[in-house]
């Protein structure tokens, strides 16, 4: 099975359970269009869009691996990626948490340290980034903005 | 003409001022830095604009706007990386000519040939806005949803890898819509219960989760890029004889003009953008000079033809924007969103009912192109530095810009989920070759295609006046055709290659 077939067989499956939802959906006497119409076109829809998507992805030719590998150059570094959502799921987290001066602090200087050189000497450079940067938001948002940031345990 | 220059004074105060400024020098730092995009700076702007009069907080993304197509040119001539993706082209030539010793000459030839394109698309765009407007005051719900039908067909039509992977995009954006109390009975619909989503998913986290978080993650995938390896270090100085940048622009009309119209129509397409128009106005030029073999060499003709097109591309995506209230690009979307939230409601009646801001974006539009000259003058050697910067220490604070974005909008922080969901959902669908644009349009345009839609059938129940209107019927045969032509192209496309690529390989973080 290609990868379009799986995100196929994917969206197929969330259409349909969004479909069964819109069942639930009340619907008010005398309108000649309900609340549900609308979803529901958009499933069917997005339903025959999938289907075309599994029929293309079944009937198409594909280059070799090494072809397509040669097209491409350096290989993606999917490791910094996940690093990256994962330190970002922390950070989101940790706002309501810790409060967002402590977690934009320890966000940056994580996620600096995490997909930067990793060198020692940077640290007090990626120190003053990460301090700079949650001080300057914080007196620029909640003194000046008036736009009241989320709190937490340490601040 | 007097609604023109009396908000053109209102411009020159200098609150107003002082925001325009600041806008077009975010723009061009931003523009200037491989990585962040215009989009990707407007939205760093937004949080800033919210407690501002909706014309200032307009004006400051102008600014932005016009900085933006203009700072990319900057880093894609000095280190050989367009800065935005709308400087591509700008690279081809500029950065040759920098490296033949002529860092200032190239540097300055865009610039003025940003100037000179965008001031040239000022015209239209006063001119054709308010035409369009007016031909759009006559639109029923018919007219309109076709017209959306329309934008949605060429938009997804234009996706560059599959058409059916557009299509889905515009889909999957329209049922996020559906999401959310139903526009005309405020019933809830596909909630699950949850509370937060009894309004519906807030536009702006989307826009910028799935523009700024999945963008920030493509580029943390490549380990040392070549922003790394650098290009010319060292450059300290970019004097030159303006008279001279300015006397070879002019020597070349054809060029700039017809770079000038292909941005500009390039721009009213909805969601296209300047990365469409400065490589095809650059295509345009070499095919039509006398001596397309220089063309690579570090020769002027390509960087008039890809600056000029990428800044007359923001006059054509504000006449869409202000005529018909669809979003000529990404940036545009944004300042949609800017102006819903200031309880402006765009469209063919925004023009006139709510003339001075039109008009004030207008005149800020004019003011900005001045401006820029004058920041790049001052700010030219900063930008030198700016394009250095790291992406380990760039990436976590414009992610905490974008956190902020997000959350500013009501002081929630569902918003910040929203924005990370769509973030993660951007990012896949990048890297499984989905286009985001469609995506976006869909968001946007899915309750006004609602809307209309039950309007018209509540207005007449008879569904043949969708073919039998005059615009309505046109718009819809126009939507058959793009569709059609696009599934011919893509035909075509495969039998000339004989095999279609894997997209997982073939899918970079294009946007």
């Amino acid at each position: 099975m290609g990868r379009d077939t799986g995100i196929g067989v994917g969206l197929l499956a969330v259409c349909g359970i969004l479909y069964w939802q819109t069942g639930f959906i009340s619907i008010p006497p005398f309108v000649p269009i309900g609340p549900s119409f609308y979803p529901r076109v958009m499933l069917i829809f997005l339903a025959g869009l999938a289907v075309w998507l599994i029929g293309e992805d079944l009937l198409k030719k594909r280059t070799s691996a090494r072809e397509a590998k040669k097209a491409t150059g350096p290989a993606p570094n999917y490791r910094r990626v996940l690093w990256g959502f994962l330190i970002f799921l922390g950070y989101v987290a940790g706002l309501d948490l810790i409060g967002f001066v402590a977690s934009t602090f320890l966000f940056i200087l994580g996620l600096s340290w995490a997909i930067g050189p990793r060198n020692v000497r940077e640290i007090p450079k990626l120190f003053a980034v990460a301090a700079g940067t949650a001080l300057v938001c914080y007196l620029l948002f909640e003194k000046y903005l008036y736009v009241f940031l989320p709190r937490g345990l340490l601040f | 003409m007097d609604l023109l220059l009396n908000t053109l004074l209102a411009i020159v105060e200098p609150k107003m001022l002082f925001s325009l400024c600041a806008g077009t020098l975010a723009g061009i730092v931003g523009g200037a830095i491989p990585g962040i995009t215009i989009t990707m700076t407007i939205i760093l702007t937004l949080p800033f604009t919210f407690g501002m009069p909706p014309l200032q907080g307009l004006v400051t993304m102008i600014g932005v706007y016009v900085g933006g197509e203009s700072g990319g040119l900057v880093s894609a001539c000095l280190i050989g990386i367009p800065g935005t993706p709308s400087a591509v082209a700008t690279t081809f030539d500029g950065f040759p000519m920098a490296r033949k010793g002529e860092p200032g000459r190239a540097v300055w030839l865009g610039i003025w040939a940003s100037a000179i394109g965008g001031l040239l698309a000022g015209i239209p765009l006063i001119f054709g806005a308010v035409q369009l407007a007016f031909l759009a005051v006559n639109f029923g719900p018919w007219e309109y949803f076709s017209l959306f039908i329309l934008t949605l067909s060429i938009v997804a039509g234009l996706s560059e890898q599959s058409l059916v992977k557009g299509l889905i995009a515009s889909v999957f954006g329209l049922l996020v819509t559906a999401i959310g109390t139903d526009p005309l009975m405020a019933i809830p619909r596909l909630t699950f219960g949850w509370e937060f989503l009894r309004t519906g998913f807030p536009f702006l986290p989307i826009l910028i989760g799935v523009f700024g978080l999945s963008q920030i993650m493509g580029d943390l995938e490549k380990s040392g890029s070549a922003r790394d390896s650098g290009g010319l270090r060292g450059v300290t100085s970019l004097k030159v004889s303006h008279r001279a940048i300015i006397r070879e622009i002019f020597a070349q009309p054809v060029n700039l003009i017809r770079s000038t119209l292909i941005g500009l129509w390039i721009g009213i397409l909805p969601a296209v953008g300047g990365s469409a128009a400065n490589i095809l106005a650059y295509d345009q030029a070499k095919k039509g000079s006398k001596y397309p073999e220089k063309f690579g060499t570090g020769i002027p003709d390509g960087i008039i033809a890809s600056e000029s097109s990428n800044n007359a591309n923001v006059g054509g995506s504000l006449i869409t924007m202000m005529a018909f209230g669809i979003p000529g690009d990404a940036v545009t979307a944004v300042m949609l969103g800017a102006l819903i939230i200031h309880g402006i409601q765009p469209g063919p009646l925004f023009v006139t009912t709510n003339a001075p801001i039109a008009y004030g974006m207008f005149a800020a539009y004019f003011l900005a192109h001045p401006l820029m000259l004058i920041i790049e003058a001052m700010f030219i050697r900063f930008a030198l530095r700016v394009v250095d910067l790291r992406l380990h220490i760039l990436a976590p604070v414009v992610l905490v810009l974008c956190v902020l974005g997000s959350y500013a909008l009501n002081n929630i922080i569902e918003n910040v989920w929203t924005f990370f969901i769509f973030g993660v959902i951007g990012y896949l669908m990048v890297k499984t070759g989905f286009p985001l644009a469609p995506l976006i349009l869909g968001v946007i345009l899915g309750d006004q295609i609602e809307t209309n839609y039950i309007r018209a059938v509540m207005t007449d129940a008879d569904w043949t006046l969708f073919f039998t209107r005059p615009w309505s019927g046109i718009m819809l045969a126009l939507a058959v055709l793009s569709f059609g032509y696009s599934l011919r192209q893509r035909s075509r496309a495969v039998k000339r290659k004989g095999v279609q690529p894997k997209e997982e390989e073939a899918a970079d973080t294009e946007f």
